[in-house]
């Protein structure tokens, strides 16, 4: 048996993971909350009889690209809380189960990097389109 | 080179959240730190995020559609606010892999602070829908 199979948190430390993986699952679903914010936005944002094409270009793009990122964020986010809680539920392996969860939050910052470059790009297009 | 836990064996300031002993190996420490880079990256992305959506609301003004600038607004906030949060995430991380002594503690403090900034982008979150929702009515007359 290797040293981190050996190591089981104790309860005051699963009191804090627990916790964590709490705020996990309330943010998978403020995420979702966003994904359906951003849809609504890129909707409602558009005035189709008074607008040109590129200022439909210009809201629908950005939002409907925003909500796929937060959609699968949100997904993200359910299986950090979920991992979490499962560290906490389980007995043995304490230590891999943590490992497991900081490799998909490093996904999940990775997600996160990539919707920021995404509304980098999308304001680029808006401004070669609109400009 | 390693540097010894700030402030004792508890390091930083509080409460101690752990008394397990245990000091990560090569791999733990590299996926560890992997994580808090990228948090740091995250949060410096979410910054710059900020400015961008700036700039795109500045944009939205100039085509004369400040309605869709004022929408923008929620989203800005969020931008700024999970910057400001995940850097410090970010920094608790990597202390784990730089300092030596009592890995747990300190991990549990990296998972506490996470657990901070969870909880204030959910509030942060509400209170921007919220916000979206009041703008958007209020900007439809």
């Amino acid at each position: 048996m290797s040293q981190h199979d050996a190591y089981e948190f104790t309860s005051r430390e699963n009191e804090t993971i627990g916790k964590a993986a709490t705020w996990s699952l309330a943010l998978a679903g403020a995420s979702l909350a966003m994904t359906l914010a951003h849809l609504a936005f890129a909707v409602i944002g558009v005035d189709l009889s008074g607008s040109s094409f590129r200022l439909i270009v210009f809201d629908v793009g950005p939002g409907l690209v925003s909500a796929g990122c937060y959609a699968a964020a949100a997904f993200l986010f359910a299986i950090i809380g979920g991992s979490l809680r499962n560290v906490v539920s389980t007995q043995g392996n304490d230590l891999k189960h943590m490992l497991k969860v900081l490799d998909m939050l490093h996904r999940v910052f990775l997600l996160r990097i990539a919707l920021v470059i995404q509304t980098g790009l999308a304001v680029l297009a808006v401004i070669a389109v609109g400009g | 080179m390693t540097a010894q836990t700030p402030g004792g064996p508890g390091g930083f300031g509080g409460p101690r959240l752990s008394e397990g002993q245990y000091e990560f190996g090569g791999d733990e420490n590299r996926r560890i730190e992997r994580a808090g880079t990228s948090s740091g990256v995250w949060a410096a992305c979410a910054i710059v995020g900020a400015v961008l959506l700036g700039v795109l609301a500045g944009l939205q003004i100039y085509l004369h559609n400040v309605r869709g600038a004022l929408l923008l607004a929620p989203l800005l906030l969020i931008c700024a606010v999970a910057g400001w949060l995940y850097l410090g995430t970010g920094r608790a991380l990597k202390q784990v892999v730089t300092t030596e002594g009592n890995d747990i503690e300190l991990l549990m403090r990296a998972l506490d602070r996470l657990a901070r900034a969870f909880r204030y982008e959910v509030i942060a979150t509400g209170v921007a829908l919220v916000l979206f929702v009041v703008l958007a009515v209020l900007t439809r007359m």
